[in-house]
Order: C-alpha cells, then structure tokens, then sequence
C-alpha cells in the first residue's frame, strides 16, 4: 500500500487485482448497468489518483468502496434508470440437484427484482453486508452515515427483501439445506 | 425472549454467527422463528452470488494501458468527515447564495468604466499589453497549460510529449465543460476550436508522419486514451442541461474523429484554431506546448519558451499591479517556465559544445528571456505605490533568474553556492551581483 501510495503502479495493480472482481460485482448487483466495466475502471482510476490523500489509518477497502459508491451515484443521477440486466446463467452451484439448482437460479432472480424496487442507499448496505461481510463501522464510513444508521438500513433491508420473498422462501424450503 | 425481540436480533445479525443460547433455547421450541432464521440464512446464500459475471480479460489489460499513462495527485486531499454532509453543503449554500447577493449589488452600484476616475496615474508600459480578462477568464486553465508547458519543455531523455500533450487537450475539455454548464457558450466555441487543433495538429497529424515502427508503437495507447476521452466526455455531458451538453458535443465528435483517423493511420486537415491575427494568450501557451512537443533540439526549444515568457511576464506585470490575487501564482508559474524552459534547456546547448553560430543564438535567447525580468523591474519602478506590493512579489518570485540575463548560464548544481541562482546569500541578487567572481566575504575583505 505504501509504495502505491507513493506512485508505484505495479504495487496498485496488486491491489486492483484483489478487488477488480469484488467491486465490479457490487457495482452490478447495485445497478445492473451495462457499462459495469466502464464504470469499475474510473473507479480505480479514480483511485489511483487520490491514493496520495488516503491517510494510513483508514481501511483502503471501505475508502475504494466510497469512492465506487459516489461514482455509481453519479452515474444515476445523470441517467435515466434501466432495466437490470439477465443474470448470467452459468453460475457455478453447489448442488447437484436440478430442481434445487431452478429454485435457486429462480430465487437469485427474484431477489434481484426485489434488490431493484429497495432505495439505493439500503441496497448498498445490504450487499456490502452480505457479499464483503464488511462490518457495521466499515459499512458506515463507504455511506457516510453514522454505524447505527447503518445497521439500521441492513435491518430494514433484509426485513423488506424478507416480506418480498416470503412466498417464494417458504415455497422453496427443504429443496436446499441452508442456514442454520 | 420474545419472537419480536428475537426477530430484531436476526435481522441484524450473521447467519454464520454464532447463536446466544437464550436464542438457541428460543428457536428450539418456536418453529415460525426457526423458519424465519432458516429463510434469512438462504436470502443471504442468493445474495452472496449475485452480480457473479464471467471475468473480462480485455478490460483488464484496456485498465491496466489506461493505469501506464494516468499520473496520480501529487498533494494529499484533505480528510473528509465521516459525518453526514447535508447541515455542511446547507451552510455551505447558504454562504454562497449571500456572497452571490454581496457581489450583485456591488456590481448593481459600480458606476461603469467610462465613468469610473483612473486608478492609476500612468501608464504601466508603453507597450500595448495584452488584457488582464484574458488571463482572469480561464485562470486556473491558463495556469495549468502553463505548468504543462514548462514540463513540456524540461530536457528529459524519456520524455512523452504526445501524452503531455493529451493532458493539454484534456485540460481544455475540461474548462469547456465548466464554461458549457455556466452557459459562456462564445468561448467554448473557441476552446472547442482549440481542442480540435492541438488534437489534429499535436497528435493525429504527427503520428500519421512518424516512421512505421514508432507509429505501431505509440498508435494502441494513443488510441484507447482517446477513446477513454471521449466515453469521459459523454458521462459528464450527461450531468449537463441540454442545451450545454449540446454545446460540448464537437469536443467529443472531435475525440471520436481524431480516434478514427489514428485507428486508419492517416492524418487530418488542419483548421486555424483562432482566425484573428493577435491570439489570446491561451491560444499562445497551447502552440507554444504543440510547438514544444515536436522539437527535440533545446535551442530551438529555447527560443520558443523565450518567446512566451515574454507574453507571460506582460500578463503577470497586469494582474500584480492591480493586486490580482493571482498574481503570486502566476509569478512563481513564470518563475518555472523560465527555469525549466528557457534556462535548463540553454544550459543543455552550453554543454553540448555547440559551434559558434549556436552560441549566438543562445545569446539572443538568453536576452529576449531576460526581457520578461527586465519587464517587471521597469514596472517596479515606474508603478505608483499602491501597485508595488504585488510588482514587488513577482519580481521576488522571478529574482533566480537574473542570470539568464547575461554571460553563460549558471548550472543548477554547478559551481560554488555564491554564483549559483538558488543562492539565498542576499548580496548575490540581479540587481547587485550579477557579474559578481568570488564569494560575498573575499569581496568585503578586498574593499577593505
């Protein structure tokens, strides 16, 4: 970190390697855009040039994050919304159980839909919650909120995807053993 | 525990988490809270592989060549709060919308111009000057086309001219883009103008004449930043109004056009950026960068930057003497341009043991660069007190550089500290040592 910091891009792009994936996955599942890719590069770009002002003691993952979520907010604010697109179809899955593997490629659908119709700001903290299992403080400091506004948005998050997906939850349950 | 307080408890909890035993008792006999659980626990799996897409090879090495050419900030930002921002921009609005209010009724009781008695009782030079609104314009576009020149004009071995001067066109998009959303639609047509000519004349046309292999080399990344230029300029339009977003869209035509012609390696007509025969200076400072860029003998490179530094002293002279806040800016901008342009690359002919007929050149060079000191020191003197302040600044800012004045330059690190220009020795200054062989004490001892 500190040689990147100080202009040497060989150790940046090790850096861009850890979280090339992580932040274009998060981009996408925020807004579905087609352009993910466009976008996930200006981000670090746009890190890459303000990494001299990062201060060493805050976590280089939720500032990358912050500077991806400003960025993606810009973004829909200068363009109408657009429809999600289809989910890739080729997903690797743990199970071998084809109807399970339906109910799960129609579940993965349906909580997209269901990401789609929250407020952008409580889907950002859903999916940093549970895709980079970042914590309440980091969650806080990427949405510039206080860490009790942030576990407030997770809550309401999970109970409104919860209300959404009940049916299609309860439908579906025994078909695959998660949780606890 | 009830299923209410253990329900606000799942919500916010990890469902690889370990439980409380008084939830594990609790969920051991409710089944509706066991579901529950169950239900979130699968939420989370769904989410986890959302947005999982097929990686992107070409994404990555189009990031990476974009990476090679990208320089970062060189001063820290400072730290921003982890507060919400909305009380500090209401502030923040509020002060502005007040000193907006301040500024028009200034204006609205400011008799005009004519009316207005001199401020000044003479003339600050005999020579017409060019106006100071050129430079108050685009002040920070002017000064940052500055800065770029004087890096243009630095004698470095790896130089790369062509994405310097990228850098210059980006400069211009940008201020165009501002200038567009402030609705000062005549001189974004001529910044768009600008932009078109240093892109056709800076790097379409020169690499279309560039021998085979160096145009193979050069013509991938020159390519994809223009593309990555344009797709930059078609999000920030999209922040515009229409009618703004209307009046930057040449600037990215223009990017996709210079893309194209660089992609079917051939060049494009030329169109004269400013028709007018005396062009603003920011015209000027953008030829002289396009100028600088295709030179590589650092006499001519010189003699190009003397000429500049000139126009760049006139202007520092208009804003210090109207106490321009500006002016220390652009005096230490000069103050560089004519170490890193005129001076080292002077240095570099000296050292080159160039024949007679260079060393003449470099003479008369080294003189019209002096002209830019000698301009502000005639100002000094002849400015009514209130103007001398700011006079005074920007001749201090450009002081190093007596020495371009007469003889040989001085090199940087040559020679010993008293004849070197950085020297803070306060007897060695243009004014009274220029010509000065031998340290400051040994020339009190021998007038003793």
């Amino acid at each position: 970190m500190r040689s990147a910091r100080l202009g040497d891009r060989s150790a940046f792009s090790v850096l861009v390697d850890v979280y090339w994936d992580r932040i274009r996955r998060w981009l996408f599942a925020l807004s579905g855009w087609k352009d993910v890719d466009d976008l996930t590069q200006e981000v670090f770009l746009k890190a890459w040039r303000q990494l001299p002002g990062l201060r060493e003691e805050r976590s280089f993952r939720a500032w990358l994050f912050q500077i991806a979520r400003r960025m993606a907010d810009d973004v829909r604010r200068s363009r109408r919304p657009l429809a999600s697109q289809p989910l890739p179809t080729q997903l690797p899955s743990t199970t071998a159980n084809p109807h399970a593997i339906l109910v799960e490629a129609e579940g993965r659908a349906l909580l997209q839909q269901a990401l789609d119709r929250l407020p952008p700001r409580y889907r950002a903290a859903f999916l940093l919650w549970t895709q980079e299992t970042l914590s309440y403080a980091e969650i806080a400091d990427i949405l510039e909120t206080t860490e009790l506004t942030a576990r407030w948005l997770v809550c309401k998050a999970r109970a409104f995807l919860l209300r959404e997906l009940e049916p299609f939850l309860h439908d579906s349950e025994g078909s695959r053993g998660v949780g606890p | 525990m009830t299923c209410s307080e253990l329900s606000q408890w799942m919500l916010s909890a990890r469902c690889d988490e370990r439980l409380p035993d008084e939830c594990h008792r609790h969920l051991k006999g409710c089944p509706a809270c066991r579901s529950r659980w169950e239900q979130l626990g699968r939420l989370n799996h769904w989410a986890k592989q959302l947005g999982a897409l097929p990686a992107s090879e070409s994404t990555r090495q189009q990031f990476n060549r974009r990476l090679a050419i990208t320089p970062q900030f060189p001063l820290p930002s400072p730290p921003r709060s982890c507060k919400p921002q909305r009380p500090r921009l209401a502030i923040m609005a509020g002060l502005l919308a007040f000193l907006l209010a301040i500024t028009g009724l200034v204006i609205y009781l400011t008799p005009p111009s004519s009316q207005r008695p001199a401020a000044r009782g003479e003339p600050l030079t005999s020579r017409p000057l060019p106006t100071p609104q050129a430079a108050r314009d685009t002040p920070s576009l002017l000064l940052a086309l500055l800065k770029q020149a004087s890096r243009i004009a630095q004698p470095q071995p790896n130089a790369q001219p062509t994405l310097d001067l990228l850098e210059v066109a980006s400069q211009i998009r940008e201020e165009a883009f501002r200038l567009a959303a402030r609705g000062r639609q005549d001189e974004v047509k001529q910044l768009t103008r600008l932009h078109d000519w240093v892109l056709r004349t800076g790097l379409v046309n020169p690499l279309a004449e560039s021998p085979d292999s160096q145009r193979r080399s050069l013509a991938p990344s020159i390519r994809d930043a223009l593309h990555s230029a344009w797709e930059r300029s078609v999000i920030s339009a999209r922040d515009l109004a229409p009618a703004a977003a209307e009046l930057v869209q040449p600037l990215a035509d223009a990017l996709q056009q210079a893309e194209r012609a660089v992609a079917d390696n051939r060049g494009l007509p030329v169109v004269a950026a400013y028709p007018l025969p005396d062009p603003p200076l920011v015209a000027r400072i953008v030829e002289t960068c396009v100028r600088l860029a295709s030179r590589s003998d650092p006499l001519l490179r010189a003699e190009v930057s003397a000429a500049l530094a000139e126009e760049i002293a006139f202007t520092t002279v208009i804003l210090a003497a109207s106490g321009d806040e500006e002016a220390d800016q652009w005096s230490v901008a000069l103050d560089e341009f004519l170490g890193c342009a005129v001076a080292d690359n002077l240095e570099q002919v000296e050292n080159q043991a160039a024949s007679e007929d260079r060393r003449r050149i470099a003479e008369r060079i080294r003189a019209q660069a002096a002209r830019a000191t000698t301009v502000l020191e005639d100002n000094w003197r002849r400015a009514p007190p209130a103007a001398k302040a700011g006079l005074q600044r920007a001749l201090d800012a450009t002081q190093g550089h007596g020495h371009l004045r007469a003889g040989p330059s001085r090199g940087k690190g040559v020679g010993p500290p008293w004849l070197r220009h950085d020297s803070t020795d306060p007897s060695h200054t243009t004014k009274t040592a220029p010509n000065k062989k031998m340290p400051p004490g040994l020339s009190k001892k021998e007038k003793k």
